[in-house]
C-alpha cells in the first residue's frame, strides 16, 4: 500500500514538473523564436510575431495567443528577450518560473508521500510582498520595477508549490482509491471510543 | 457511516462564478491577472465544501476535486454564454481596439491593425468555427487547471481542522455505540469497597 501510495506520488510530481517545465519553457520560446529576426514588430503594437520567411511563423503567434487568457502580455511590464517581451508580464514569469523553482526544491524540503499543507501563515506571507507591490503600484504610493514585480512573483510562486504539490498529489491518490475495489469499499465511519480505547490498550 | 458531502453543488456554484465573470465582456478583463476569476470559482468551490462538510476535514485532494469540476462547469457555460456573447460584442471590442491603435500616433501600427482586421473578415467561416473551436479546448484547459489551483488554495485558506474529528464527536443523527453485550468486564461487584470507604481498605493497593 506504501510503495503504491509512493510510486502514485512520484508519478504525480514527475508530470507536474514536466507540465511546468513546459510552460515556463513556452514563455520563453516566444521571444526566443521572434527574435531570430531583428525586424519583427513589437507585439505591443502589433499582434504580428511572425518572423518573414520562418516557418514556424504560426508557432509564434500560437505562443503568444495561448498565454493570452492569463495574462494582459502588455509590452512595457515585460521582460525582454532579442528585443521582444515574454509571453507573459514579469509578474506572472516570476509566479511559473517561481513555481518550477519550488517544485525542484519540493522533494527536498518534504517527502513525496505527504499529503498535508504548510501552515497557512507562510501563504498569506509569501503572498503579502506580491500584494503591496501590486497594491502600492496600482495607488501610486511608489514606483514597481520590473525586478521588483518578478522577485516578488518568484516568492509568491515558490511558496504555491508548497501548497499545490500535495494537492495534486492528495487528488490523484483519491481519484486512483476510488477507482480501486478496495478505495471503494472504503468507508468513512465516526470514529469509535471503545475501539480506540482497546487500539491504545494494546 | 458519515457520508462525504456531495461535490456536485460547490461545483456548480463555483463554476457559475468562474464562467458567468469570465463571459461577461469588460468584466472578464479581470482573468489576465492570473485568470482571477476562475482563480475565485475553484476558492468558493472549496469554501462551500468545506461548510457542507461538518465532520469530516475536507482535504487539499477534495478541494483539487471540486475546483477541477467547478472548471469544467464553469467551461462549459463560457461555451453556453462567453462565445455567443464575444461574437456579438465583437465589433464594439474591435471599435475601442481602432480607437487605442489611432490614440497612439503610429502608422505603422494602425496599418498593421487594419491588415489583421482585412484578414480577419476575410477568414472563412470553416476556419473560424475551426479557430474558436481550438480557442475554446485551450480555454477550457487552463480554466479546469487555475480552477483546481484555486480549489487547493481555498482549502488551505478556509480548512482550520486537521486530520480526524476528536473522538467522542458524533454528528446529529448518528448515535454513539452501544457497550458491548456479554460478561461485564473488571472484578465482580461483591468486592467493590462499599461507599464512602476507600478502596483496599485505605491501604496501599496490593503489588502486581
Amino acid at each position: 500500500m506504501k510503495r503504491r501510495e509512493a510510486r502514485i506520488s512520484a508519478r504525480v510530481f514527475a508530470a507536474t514538473v514536466a507540465l511546468a517545465a513546459l510552460w515556463v519553457a513556452g514563455i520563453l520560446l516566444a521571444p526566443l523564436l521572434s527574435g531570430r529576426d531583428p525586424g519583427i514588430p513589437d507585439p505591443l503594437v502589433s499582434n504580428d510575431h511572425t518572423p518573414p520567411g520562418f516557418k514556424a511563423e504560426t508557432l509564434v503567434s500560437s505562443l503568444y495567443n495561448a498565454y493570452k487568457p492569463v495574462c494582459h502580455q502588455l509590452s512595457d511590464r515585460s521582460i525582454h528577450i532579442s528585443g521582444h517581451p515574454m509571453a507573459v508580464c514579469a509578474r506572472c514569469f516570476g509566479i511559473y518560473s517561481g513555481f518550477l523553482l519550488g517544485l525542484l526544491i519540493y522533494p527536498l524540503a518534504r517527502t513525496l508521500t505527504r499529503t498535508d499543507m504548510p501552515p497557512r501563515l507562510w501563504l498569506i506571507i509569501a503572498l503579502a510582498p506580491a500584494g503591496v507591490d501590486f497594491f502600492g503600484g496600482l495607488s501610486g504610493a511608489f514606483e514597481n520595477s520590473a525586478a521588483s514585480r518578478l522577485v516578488t512573483g518568484l516568492i509568491l510562486g515558490t511558496a504555491g508549490a508548497f501548497y499545490i504539490m500535495p494537492g495534486l498529489i492528495c487528488m490523484t491518490r483519491d481519484w486512483r482509491g476510488s477507482s480501486s475495489p478496495a478505495g471503494a469499499a472504503r468507508a468513512v465511519s465516526p470514529p469509535d471510543p471503545l475501539r480506540n480505547a482497546a487500539t491504545e490498550e494494546s | 457511516m458519515v457520508e462525504k458531502p456531495s461535490k456536485l453543488q460547490p461545483a456548480l456554484v463555483g463554476g457559475l462564478i468562474a464562467g458567468l465573470l469570465s463571459s461577461i465582456p469588460f468584466i472578464n478583463w479581470v482573468n489576465i491577472c492570473c485568470c482571477l476569476w476562475i482563480l475565485l470559482g475553484g476558492v468558493v468551490a472549496a469554501r462551500m465544501l468545506i461548510k457542507r462538510s461538518p465532520v469530516l476535514p475536507v482535504t487539499s485532494g477534495e478541494g483539487a476535486t471540486a475546483g477541477a469540476l467547478a472548471g469544467l462547469v464553469g467551461a462549459a457555460i463560457y461555451l453556453v454564454i462567453g462565445v455567443p456573447l464575444a461574437l456579438l460584442t465583437e465589433s464594439l471590442f474591435l471599435e475601442m481596439v481602432r480607437h487605442f491603435v489611432e490614440s497612439m500616433n503610429n502608422p505603422q501600427a494602425s496599418a498593421e491593425f487594419e491588415r489583421r482586421i482585412r484578414e480577419m473578415q476575410n477568414q472563412p467561416l470553416a476556419q473560424k468555427l475551426a479557430m474558436g473551436l481550438i480557442n475554446f479546448v485551450w480555454y477550457s484547459v487552463v480554466m479546469v487547471g487555475f480552477s483546481t489551483v484555486g480549489g487547493i488554495i481555498g482549502v488551505a485558506l478556509f480548512e482550520k481542522r486537521k486530520g480526524q474529528p476528536p473522538p467522542g464527536y458524533y454528528p446529529q443523527g448518528f448515535a454513539p455505540p452501544a457497550p458491548p453485550a456479554g460478561p461485564p468486564v473488571g472484578p465482580p461487584l461483591g468486592n467493590a469497597p462499599p461507599p464512602n470507604e476507600p478502596p483496599y481498605g485505605g491501604g496501599e493497593p496490593p503489588p502486581y
